[in-house]
């Protein structure tokens, strides 16, 4: 069991160098390099050629592509470009707003994801299955920056009762007694959280449905309900357990949807993410940010492909990895 | 075999669609008041070519009798409607010269932001651009995208599945790395570091957007066909087939490719949505066709700074986004079924 893990997540170190060399290809075959935006046609060329010095742009691409490896595998990402600060630290710094955000669109998109799975495999080819199934994939279908916009027109716009930017009050918020912070963060998670969290919900819901018919079909069902065990139990304890078990690979597997999701809700929720960070280092060809990014976004699929496993092993015993 | 039957015309279909209908009519796209007559004859082509592939799909994977694979998509509603609703959308975007009131890109033909009217049925953005008009063209682009990147995405991944799966070995292992690899960056991020560092200009930008879509879609596909062509590799007419002292491809295009083709359809179709839903990510984050060119995406982006005054600029392109796509979920999940009751449910 260890072992399988430890071997996973060798696997990782191939997967993570051919990211950073694809990354590396990428902004090598782009015209132009970051330090585009210190140079204006004005300068002397002795000035060119010490802010190329400084970033390292004078020396020949294969000799930055094995520098670049070194540092990145002595967990040295290099300092951004244009932010002029410690790529690890940026990423530090919004790393965790990502997570936060995620886990929050994680819950909601599970929560309700089961609770209409669940109902509409109960009562399957009902009214209430068929309306839940037209709206599941009408969220299905809908892409998230419009959902992210229409939340903010009746939340922010008409309404005025939620906030629609930022992560906390940029003026009051360092004036809260610590009750009034975390309620003050609560409310700028609840936007973002929902319109990220809605899409994944619906997919979540049409998986939980068809994985629930499956298993509600099955004999042991049959023998459940056979001894006179009250349906609430019926479903919860023998048939939601065994559905269960597709929905956690399910989750381990939509990790970079999770993740490409938040990059446009954050871009318009304004939250300090990664998502900002890597749309801004784009925009700036900001080589060190875009490669730390990618190398994170890589090590995070893989940290929860493994957790996910991890997870699936527990809740099912009959699992064994070798 | 039927099933042999159908891999020429559906190929070639998709190829002739892609061709004759997408990449000539992406440059037209890019003025769109112009070339009307000849982007309707691409049109025409291209939509016949579809049709035909289409139903050359519906008569060939026709699953073991008794199971009549069209009788079997027709009962089911959901995708009957999911079908009628795309095939509306291609015929708007056959005949939008035809229909739409105004240009697209003419300024102030109404007032500025005015809300919708008997003149202006969607009202008017800030630029007094009609609305209904920019949505109908917006169409074209996206569902042109859509259906090429996705054609281009399904081509590829069959083919590096079947040669992963086939050949095993050393080829296998690479390239599914490659393929964890690119599945493993969230698909958003890895072409928004494509197209933004690339930054194509001008009318090359509409065909960089569909390679990059199309290039970053194959992995599923990719993944799926070898997992199937590992099992069939092992299977009686395989064998029958080189004792016979068939060729290694002529097995592997006419024996494998063919078998695995039904979910492939399937991935395409539900593939069509989720590319339209990057292309409108990217559109709306100003990456896409250049302006002033309509795209659903952009059309939404366009109306973020009105919302408040103008919410029927960014509600409306939202929405039709929102329907197309759901007609090519509904199209797929219809399939699917149809096609192999074993994959039901599966998403």
């Amino acid at each position: 069991m260890i072992g399988y893990f430890i071997r996973k997540l060798l696997l990782a170190v191939p997967l993570l160098w051919g990211v950073l060399t694809l990354t590396f290809l990428l902004l090598e075959l782009a015209p132009g390099d970051a330090s585009d935006a210190f140079i204006n046609p004005d300068m002397s060329p002795d000035v060119v050629a010490s802010v190329r010095l400084k970033w390292g742009l004078d020396r020949p691409a294969h000799e930055r592509y094995f520098i670049d490896l070194k540092n990145m595998a002595s967990g040295d990402f290099g300092r951004s470009i244009t932010l002029e600060r410690p790529v690890a630290e940026v990423i530090a710094e919004t790393l965790p707003n990502t997570l936060q955000l995620a886990a929050v669109s994680l819950f909601v998109s599970q929560f309700f994801g089961l609770c209409v799975g669940i109902a509409q495999s109960i009562r399957q080819y009902s009214r209430l299955d068929s309306a839940l199934a037209i709206g599941t994939l009408f969220f299905y279908s809908m892409p998230a920056f419009w959902l992210a916009l229409m939340l903010q027109l009746v939340f922010c716009l008409y309404w005025n009762v939620l906030p629609s930017s930022g992560m906390v009050d940029a003026v009051m918020y360092d004036y809260m007694t610590p009750t009034q912070q975390l309620l003050d963060r609560c409310k700028h998670l609840v936007l973002p959280g929902v319109a990220m969290g809605l899409a994944g919900a619906a997919g979540d819901a049409r998986f939980m449905r068809s994985a629930m018919l499956e298993v509600i079909r099955q004999d042991y069902i049959r023998t459940a309900r056979a001894k006179g065990l009250p349906e609430w139990k019926v479903i919860g304890k023998h048939a939601l357990r065994n559905a269960l078990l597709p929905a956690i690979t399910l989750l381990g597997l939509n990790l970079p949807l999770l993740f490409s999701g938040s990059v446009l809700v954050e871009y318009i929720f304004g939250w300090p993410g990664m998502g900002r960070l890597i749309i801004n280092a784009i925009m700036t060809e900001d080589a060190p940010v875009i490669m730390g990014c990618f190398f994170v976004y890589t090590l995070l699929v893989v940290v929860g492909n493994l957790l996910s496993d991890l997870v699936y092993s527990v809740v099912d015993p009959r699992i064994r990895f070798s | 075999m039927t099933v042999t039957r159908a891999f020429v015309p559906i190929y070639l279909a998709v190829v002739a669609w892609a061709v004759v209908a997408g990449f000539p009519r992406l440059g037209a796209l890019l003025s769109p008041a112009a070339g009307a007559p000849d982007t309707a004859v691409h049109t025409v082509l291209g939509l016949a070519a579809m049709l035909w592939a289409l139903a050359a799909a519906l008569r060939t994977f026709r699953p073991r009798p008794p199971t009549d694979f069209s009788r079997q998509f027709a009962k089911n509603h959901a995708a009957v409607i999911g079908m009628n609703g795309a095939l509306l959308l291609g015929l708007l975007t056959l005949v939008t010269p035809m229909i739409a009131p105004f240009d697209p890109i003419q300024l102030d033909v109404g007032p500025h932001l005015a809300a919708p009217s008997a003149a202006h049925w969607l009202g008017t953005d800030e630029f007094g651009r009609d609305c209904l008009s920019r949505c109908l063209y917006g169409a074209r682009v996206s569902l042109v995208i859509g259906f090429v990147a996705v054609s281009i995405a399904a081509s590829v991944g069959t083919t590096i599945g079947s040669l992963a799966g086939f050949y095993g070995g050393l080829l296998d292992r690479a390239l599914m790395w490659a393929t964890d690899l690119l599945l493993s960056l969230p698909r958003l991020v890895l072409v928004l570091a494509l197209v933004g560092v690339f930054r194509p200009q001008g009318a090359t930008r509409a065909f960089v957007l569909v390679a990059i879509l199309g290039a970053t879609g194959w992995m599923g596909v990719a993944r799926m066909v070898r997992a199937q062509v590992l099992s069939l590799r092992e299977q009686d007419f395989v064998a029958a087939a080189r004792a016979l002292g068939v060729p290694t491809h002529r097995i592997l295009l006419r024996h494998l490719v063919p078998n695995v083709l039904a979910p492939v359809i399937v991935f395409a179709s539900l593939a069509v949505g989720s590319t339209m839903l990057a292309e409108a990510a990217l559109s709306y984050l100003g990456l896409g066709v250049a302006p002033p060119t309509a795209t659903w995406g952009a059309l939404v982006s366009e109306g973020r700074e009105v919302m408040r005054t103008a919410p029927w600029v960014t509600f409306v392109p939202g929405l039709l986004i929102g329907f197309a796509v759901m007609s090519f979920n509904l199209i797929g999940d219809g399939l699917r079924d149809a096609l192999d009751p074993r994959l039901r449910g599966r998403s």
